[in-house]
């Protein structure tokens, strides 16, 4: 019996799939053997877009509401004060800039700041806006935004140390406080205090600000297309505004293998936060890639439920520290190497206090057997609740598992979706939780919004007294060394309440294709380092 | 029925039938008796030996916190297995008896039970498991139940048609018309009948549950770290991995793909041992 | 119109109405709502009750879902509790991804199944056979996720090649469409060829021992003959209607390979509906993918109906 047709048309088919699949992309790089990559050494060139790739998609554009939004409209709006990036600013640095604020001046007393802006910046010539200058009013208006008590507007705690906002004239703004409150000007530098126009445009749609780069199209799930803005206020090393770049585009890749898979195919020109061992992998098949590699300040911890009768005792909290080893945790969490944090990341150098330093940080299973049996809390039975996503919640708790059996404790994980998990922490209807501390720059975010007693970023039914008084201190001493000293001696307390376990952080890479010039890393990042990224293409 | 020595002979003429029982009895084994002979503690951790590949020591590689990947893929085999086979046979007497019911009394009693079949298998398979297992809280139980629930409607389906076939016949119509109860047109002339298509069914749809399982699974959903089970050891961290340590991934997938293809084969081969065209031509 | 076809239409509006009351119940019991997700790490909310008024969460079940069905009937399906966009649209631009992704799929399944079906159906029990049929539920085996992830990962590794990420549509640039939606065509694909196979095989052995077959031999004409002019198309007939059955399975089935391969459609915006409390959303993929799913089975039906006047009256 003849069977002819069929198996050629699939023998047509397959070939055709073969040549379909064996096609190379239009764009793959070669690498070029970079001349050392020192900023200044070669002319800069203007031109060319670069793609990047972010995890998710968020789900509107409004800098005052969520957390999401600000990594893709970061470039299109400017604050009053920005932190300084570039190729001579390392990862864990932080120096604070004029911006749309070209200076400001602070009252003795420390409760009134006078901002004076720069003159003749225009927002972007975009309608309805259409270019028209950027004055104090609107930044009343954006202020007025960030202290708005809607339910979305969760970072409001960055900015309610102030209590009034004057519009002194069309470029001065008076802000006054409550309190002297030092995080001011770095929190001011966050994309969370982006300077909106005023106007009634619906923020969660529109995108129009000061900044280096318009928000041209937007396909939800799958890309964000920026272009430079022709008329941006700042200039680069050239003398001509920045920024260097035409344009970029964010693609939308959630998963983290493709994410990988992507740059090493090269259709995205870099990715700035990949796990060691990942990294690793890459630079060995692309060595022409330009890497830098510094620790995470993500901390991925876990938050003890103070409320919970089980874990009231502080001497249960105590035990559960020193069961663990949090190096080996660390090198779990970054596939094969990693650094411990205490309360404050050890990658903040200019606050954390080395953990050595710290009590109950060295593992000391007979010490951890001892406060239990004191606590009378031998054969405790814990559940921890966790996302599916990201993975080092899991790794974490997997690992601390056994070293929590070693001492009596038997650690139940629970895996649960967003949605219940923020319902959870909200009613405090939880024994242990693990998440990560909120990255930032400002040592404030990591002791007074998780443990003073009325912060409301305090979901750990946390109290101490003493404790409240130093982080009350702190936020209202401006001279940087005082600061300091109180910073150490908040998180010396802390390691003796253990309220929350802190673990590590992997170390990360930033890695980029060699033609990509003037980007370093930050961690206030959020994009903000292409402004100076030019291509030597 | 046939007899042992003839089911031996037509087995050993199907090399693929012969394939498929060995794969299955195999896998059963490995569930049953592996734990007890693997090497080391699936729940073990060196920190010493984290995301290492294969080595003597450890022929699949370890994981990301240091387990043996083999030893934990052998314990994986018990939860999967068991999940499957324990919610296909819930499926199986759940969607059968309401194919017959329905098939057999027709009238408002199949038009309901047939709009409640197309309810169930119109919604998307892993919107209703996500949901339910939201709701009632992840496990190995609430994934019996929910695999259970997922795979019922179609079998109630081809059962139902199953049942049209022999109700129609002659047989049932002779049998009703001398008087006979219901139940007893069910037990005696219905449902061995219909036994065939059950049981190839069953086989069938074991595949399926184990699939459906590794997919919740991966997503979260079923067997809760640490215990390992094929589909939990697919997600997460070892997803993540997978670029640096491909081996904490694929030797539960290359499990579940053995394990689905064994029963899947196995029910293929009944199929044709049932058919009565093939019966024909052999 | 035939009366048949009536009663088969009237019946869907039932299943259409209990799917989406299913969905909305079963939503609405799962822990946390859109408020929740909104908040994310905030520890407190300054005004919960207002935010969920805003959303309609505070009005009881049957008020919120039969409001939803009034709006339905217009066509209105309501703002996304997460973007405040219309819900439609965005259900409209996932559409044609997963679409495409399914029909392409179908199409692989049935080039690889067809031919593999023939072989068994004419050579049972050889060495081709036994192989096809291996290879063929092999594909059923596998578990697509895993496989996909390998693909990705080994053409990225291999032939520094991943299909390209950010999706365009079929019509603005059909060759870079067609390369992304390759390999998880195929990768679904494989899937469903066992299925294909099958089907074709049992197809073609009731085919060939139907008389007319045996009447078309007796008048002398030459096997093939036989074969492609009468055996093979009668086949095809049960063949495409299993596939078009099968087809709404996988329009409610590519989450996975969607999330693997970076793929806009409805499976993914499913599942982010799902885990963002997104009612409105959810209620109208769900409802969308069943009317889709309800009208290719309808087609199946009257397909099948129209050629055996058995199945007509069952």
């Amino acid at each position: 019996m003849g069977l002819g047709r069929r198996p050629r048309i699939v023998g047509i088919f397959i070939a055709l799939l073969m040549a379909l699949t064996a096609c190379a992309p239009a764009s793959t790089p070669t690498p070029t053997p970079s001349a050392s990559g020192s900023p200044g050494k070669t002319a800069i060139k203007r031109g060319g877009t670069v793609t990047l790739a972010f995890s998710v998609d968020p789900n509107h554009l409004d800098p005052h509401k969520g957390t999401t939004a600000q990594n893709f409209v970061s470039l299109v709006y400017d604050g009053l004060t920005e932190f300084k990036t570039g190729p001579d600013v390392a990862p864990g640095t932080h120096i604070i800039e004029p911006a749309l604020a070209e200076r400001w001046e602070i009252s003795p007393d420390g409760k009134t700041y006078t901002f004076f802006l720069r003159k003749g910046v225009k927002f972007q010539d975009v309608a309805p806006i259409n270019g028209r200058e950027m004055t104090a009013d609107d930044v009343a208006f954006s202020l007025g935004r960030m202290l708005s008590t809607d339910a979305e507007n969760i970072k409001r705690d960055l900015f309610n140390a102030i209590t009034k906002v004057d519009v002194v004239d069309t470029y001065t703004v008076k802000v006054t406080l409550s309190q002297p409150f030092a995080p001011l000007l770095a929190n001011l530098a966050t994309v969370f205090a982006s300077i909106v126009p005023k106007s009634e445009l619906n923020f969660k749609n529109v995108a129009i600000g000061t900044g280096p780069f318009l928000l041209k199209d937007i396909q939800r799930q799958t890309k964000y297309v920026y272009v430079k803005n022709p008329s941006y206020w700042k200039e680069g090393a050239d003398g001509k505004p920045l920024p260097y770049l035409d344009g970029f585009t964010q693609v939308i890749i959630a998963d983290e293998g493709t994410r990988t898979s992507a740059l090493r195919s090269g259709q995205i020109d870099f990715t700035d936060l990949l796990v060691d061992n990942l990294a690793q992998q890459i630079l060995k098949s692309n060595p022409a890639l330009v890497d830098e590699k510094f620790p995470g300040n993500f901390s991925v911890m876990v938050r003890l439920n103070a409320g919970d009768p089980a874990l009231k005792d502080v001497r249960v909290r105590q035990a559960i520290s020193l069961a663990i080893d949090r190096q080996a945790i660390a090198n779990a969490l970054g596939g094969g190497t990693g650094i411990v944090n205490g309360p404050i990341p050890t990658a903040l150098t200019d606050y954390a206090v080395p953990v050595g330093d710290l009590a109950n940080f060295k593992q000391d299973v007979t010490k951890a057997k001892q406060l239990l049996a004191d606590a009378g809390a031998s054969g405790l039975k814990l559940t921890a609740i966790l996302q599916r996503s990201p993975q080092n919640r899991q790794i974490m708790l997997e690992a601390m598992q056994p070293m929590l059996k070693a001492v009596g404790i038997d650690l139940q994980l629970q895996f649960v979706e967003p949605a219940e998990l923020a319902k959870r922490r909200l009613e405090r209807s939880y024994q242990l939780l693990a998440d990560n501390l909120t990255p930032s720059v400002e040592p404030d975010t990591y002791t007074y919004v998780e443990y003073h007693s009325k912060s409301s970023g305090n979901v750990g039914n946390y109290s101490d007294a003493a404790l409240d008084q130093l982080l009350e201190k702190q936020r209202a001493t401006v001279d940087a060394a005082q600061r300091k000293q109180i910073l150490r001696d908040i998180q010396l307390k802390l390691a003796e309440l253990q309220y929350i376990i802190t673990t590590g952080d992997p170390y990360y890479h930033s890695i980029f294709q060699p033609y990509v010039k003037g980007f370093r890393f930050s961690f206030v990042n959020q994009r903000i380092p292409m402004k100076y990224i030019w291509l030597d293409k | 029925m046939r007899s042992a020595r003839t089911v031996m002979t037509w087995l050993l003429r199907r090399p693929l039938a012969l394939i498929s029982v060995a794969i299955v009895v195999g896998l059963v084994l490995a569930a049953l008796v592996g734990p007890v002979f693997v090497p080391y503690d699936p729940l073990a951790q060196d920190p010493a030996v984290q995301a290492k590949g294969p080595t003597a020591a450890h022929p699949f590689g370890t994981d990301y916190v240091g387990r043996d990947v083999l030893s934990r893929v052998v314990e994986g085999a018990r939860p999967s297995l068991a999940i499957g086979l324990a919610s296909v046979s819930l499926a199986v007497v759940a969607g059968s008896a309401l194919g017959m019911i329905s098939g057999y009394l027709g009238g408002a009693v199949d038009l309901l039970i047939q709009r409640l079949v197309d309810i169930l298998l119109t919604l998307p398979g892993l919107v209703l498991a996500l949901a339910l297992l939201a709701i009632v809280g992840a496990g190995s139980a609430t994934l019996v139940g929910v695999v259970a629930v997922v795979l019922t409607p179609g079998i109630a389906r081809v059962v139902r048609s199953a049942t049209l076939v022999v109700a129609t016949s002659g047989y049932v119509e002779s049998a009703r018309a001398v008087g006979a109860r219901d139940r007893r047109i069910l037990v005696r002339h219905i449902y061995p009948n219909v036994l065939p298509t059950i049981l190839v069914l069953a086989t069938l749809n074991i595949g399926n549950a184990i699939l459906l399982e590794a997919a919740l699974s991966f997503l979260g959903l079923g067997v809760q770290p640490p215990q390992p089970s094929w589909g939990n050891m697919l997600s997460g961290p070892a997803r993540a991995y997978f670029e640096v340590a491909p081996w904490m991934a694929l030797f539960p997938g290359l499990g579940v793909s053995l394990a689905v293809l064994g029963f899947n084969l196995v029910g293929d081969t009944l199929r044709d041992a049932f058919d009565p065209r093939l019966q024909r031509m052999t | 119109m035939h009366p048949y076809v009536i009663r088969r239409i009237l019946l869907v509006i039932p299943v259409l109405v209990g799917v989406t009351v299913l969905t909305a119940g079963l939503i609405r019991l799962v822990p946390g709502d859109a408020i929740m997700v909104k908040i994310e790490e905030a520890g407190r909310v300054s005004d919960l009750a207002a935010a969920r008024h805003s959303l309609g969460l505070d009005r009881s079940f049957p008020e919120q879902y039969l409001d939803w069905l009034g709006g339905v009937v217009h066509l209105d399906f309501g703002r996304s509790f997460v973007t405040e966009q219309p819900v439609l649209p965005q259900v409209l631009r996932a559409l044609p991804v997963t679409v495409e992704l399914a029909v392409l799929a179908l199409i692989v399944a049935f080039l690889i199944g067809v031919p593999l079906g023939v072989i068994s159906a004419t050579r049972a029990g050889s060495w081709p056979d036994v192989l096809g049929r291996l290879a063929a539920i092999a594909g059923l085996s596998v578990p697509s996720f895993w496989i996909g992830t390998l693909v990705l990962l080994y053409f990225a590794i291999w032939f520094r090649w991943i299909p390209p990420i950010a999706y365009v549509a079929l019509v603005e640039d059909p060759w870079r469409n067609l390369q992304q939606f390759a390999v998880p065509a195929v990768t679904l694909g494989a899937h469903f060829s066992a299925i294909a196979m099958r089907m074709t095989r049992s197809a073609l052995l009731e085919v060939i021992a139907q008389e007319y077959i045996r009447t078309a031999r007796a008048k002398g004409l030459r096997e093939r003959v036989v074969f492609v002019r009468h055996a093979l198309p009668n086949a095809m007939v049960p063949v495409i209607t299993v596939l078009g059955v099968q087809f709404g399975y996988l329009l409610g089935g590519t989450v996975l390979i969607e999330t693997i391969f970076n793929m806009p459609g409805l499976g993914r915006l499913t599942l982010d509906a799902i885990t963002q409390r997104d009612y409105p959303q959810l209620q109208a993929d769900v409802f969308v993918v069943a009317v889709m799913v309800v009208m290719v089975t309808i087609a199946v039906d009257l397909t099948y109906g129209w050629l055996d006047p058995r199945i007509r009256h069952a």
